[in-house]
């Protein structure tokens, strides 16, 4: 089994766990973020406790997939595993969106969708202001594309010709009212992103999701959109095909063995 | 008032390498100079105020101080939730720029006239609000903001206005007072470039003091406590809707502070946006707020 192969599986775990104590989260839309942000955190930039100041910024900007961002910066060691049972609790640091203020790890308080390319453009700039060889990733959700603002930091990231900034979006065909195609359509997708000026690329997360790796570790040289063909509820034969689960409160442990038990 | 501004950027950028300045879509030739010696600290973006005010946030998430620029009421109305979440709420070292406060942009209408700014940013509590009256005020205001590492809004006046603080001691945070007469029994609470309004008012007068409030929030309440319980009778004087402004802030502290003066009137542009279009000073003559209307109004309620 690869690393990515073994390391989704645990993450996918650890956000049960999550979800379990926490009785509460999106993790459909986690689970669709678990191939890519393994990939960044443990594989492209290697982040930890340590070096994370110093290392490439890794925005989430799609702040509703958070419980899979919680698990990957608990397991490595921002912070201990007794905050899942606090998960959306008062005395606890987790909330239902990331918050840098109170979260070790975290680059970027997100929530309200379209701010984050925004965002990471500042910080692509201030890099290369401090002449640092580190790179900027914002990861940004298919129906966020929605949103015009989306669309103006594009404009901007040709126009600053930031080749240190990588949007990547989690493209899992679904939005909150229903399939993406339906509710607002991207497509054609790749070459959106291309007329903006960008250099774009597209890899299926469920059947090559090494090959997002490979495309990271090539040379860019303008502002690199990266589409991420993955499934909503990804690597979980139930979340995979029902909606129900999409958003959901007040979880039972029955229920959550069920998940647990049909993760692939 | 805006050139001078826009010059002590510049000269606070060429003095210090972490300023930037981020404009979308100004007037052409605006800070050519700037832009041709500090290409890297000097960003013109196209018409899109939400995204630079969260570029801003990013740049300032990595230390740097930014001044962003462009109408007013494009910041504080269209990217009000990135100024909210990206700015306020992460205290970023932001300073928003902006231009033609109030009704200096009169002729054009609701869409460009900047009336409820007050109001928008006094929701946001900790928002350091700043209406200079003139360009000396101005001045000071730019060169302290640098070292306030913390979200300010700037309202600006027109350019042009009569400079009446240049002997005034210019702090942000703290009311300046214009004594006018021995025995005043009234005081005129201003802001902005309404300051002038409410000195040629007093002139006018001959028992009326004014108390400009050119930091709008944290609203210096020592100066209005220590002033006011002194007069009979308190007039606030703003060139912004009636609801959410100076007005409603001082009201708030009068009462909290317990005082209760015997008169109080509050001018101000109204409940509604104003579809009028004209000259600044011509709508202060429609809405009956400017200096003869006020001076007639209050020597004949004596």
């Amino acid at each position: 089994m690869t690393f990515l192969k073994e390391k989704s599986l645990q993450i996918r775990e650890e956000i049960l766990n999550i979800f379990e104590l926490g009785t509460r989260g999106h993790v459909p839309s986690a689970y669709s973020l678990v191939e890519i942000l393994i990939t960044l955190y443990y594989e492209k930039s290697k982040i930890t406790p340590e070096n994370f100041k110093l290392q490439d910024k890794i925005l989430l900007s799609k702040g509703h997939g958070c419980l899979a961002l919680y698990a990957i910066l608990s397991d490595l060691g921002f912070f201990s595993k007794d905050e899942y049972s606090k998960f959306c609790k008062v005395d606890g640091i987790l909330g239902g969106h990331p918050s840098k203020h109170k979260i070790p790890g975290v680059e970027f308080s997100s929530g309200s969708l379209g701010h984050g390319f925004s965002v990471a453009i500042g910080k692509a700039i201030a890099l290369k202001r401090k002449s640092s060889n580190k790179n900027v990733y914002v990861i940004l959700g298919d129906g966020e594309c929605n949103e015009g603002s989306v669309w103006e930091a594009a404009l901007s990231a040709n126009k600053n010709k930031l080749d240190n900034l990588t949007v990547i979006i989690d493209y899992n065909k679904f939005q909150s009212y229903g399939p993406t195609e339906e509710v607002c359509p991207l497509e054609p997708f790749q070459s959106k992103w291309e007329s903006f000026g960008l250099e774009c690329e597209e890899v299926n997360m469920v059947t090559n999701p090494e090959k997002l790796l490979d495309i990271l570790n090539t040379k860019q040289i303008s502002t690199r959109a990266i589409i991420c063909h993955t499934i909503k509820g990804q690597g979980n034969r139930i979340l995979e095909t029902d909606i129900s689960w999409h958003h959901k409160s007040k979880v039972s442990p029955e229920e959550v063995q069920i998940l647990r038990d049909a993760l692939i | 008032m805006r050139k001078t501004g826009l010059n002590q950027i510049y000269e606070l950028a060429k003095k210090y390498s972490n300023v930037n300045f981020i404009g979308s879509d100004l007037g052409p030739g605006t800070l050519d100079e700037f832009r041709n010696t500090l290409p890297n600290q000097f960003f013109m973006e196209g018409i899109s105020e939400a995204h630079i005010v969260s570029m801003a946030s990013g740049l300032s998430s990595e230390g740097f101080k930014v001044y962003i620029n462009t109408i007013s009421p494009f910041f504080t109305r269209r990217a009000f939730e990135q100024i909210a979440l990206d700015i306020y709420s992460e205290n970023e070292d932001v300073v928003i720029y902006g231009n033609g406060g109030g009704l200096v942009y009169g002729p054009l209408g609701p869409s460009h006239t900047s009336v409820d700014d007050f109001a928008l940013f006094h929701a946001l509590g900790n928002m350091i609000i700043l209406a200079p009256a003139d360009a000396n005020e101005m001045e000071q205001f730019i060169q302290q903001s640098y070292h306030i590492k913390k979200p300010i809004y700037i309202r600006l006046g027109k350019g042009g206005d009569k400079i009446v603080t240049s002997d005034k001691d210019i702090q942000v945070g703290k009311a300046i007072k214009f004594n006018k007469s021995e025995n005043a029994k009234k005081i005129i609470c201003t802001t902005g470039i309404m300051l002038q309004r409410a000195l040629e008012i007093s002139d006018s007068l001959n028992d009326c003091d004014v108390l400009h409030f050119s930091t709008v929030q944290p609203l210096d309440e020592e100066s209005l406590i220590e002033n006011c319980s002194k007069y009979e009778e308190i007039i606030v004087l703003e060139e912004h809707l009636q609801d959410g402004g100076l007005g409603t802030r001082i009201i708030q502290s009068l009462f909290k502070n317990s005082i209760q003066p015997r008169k109080f009137r509050h001018y101000n542009l109204g409940k509604n946006y104003i579809h009028t279009c004209g000259r600044q000073e011509e709508i202060f003559d429609y809405l009956k707020i400017s200096p003869k209307y006020i001076i007639d109004e209050i020597k004949s309620l004596k």
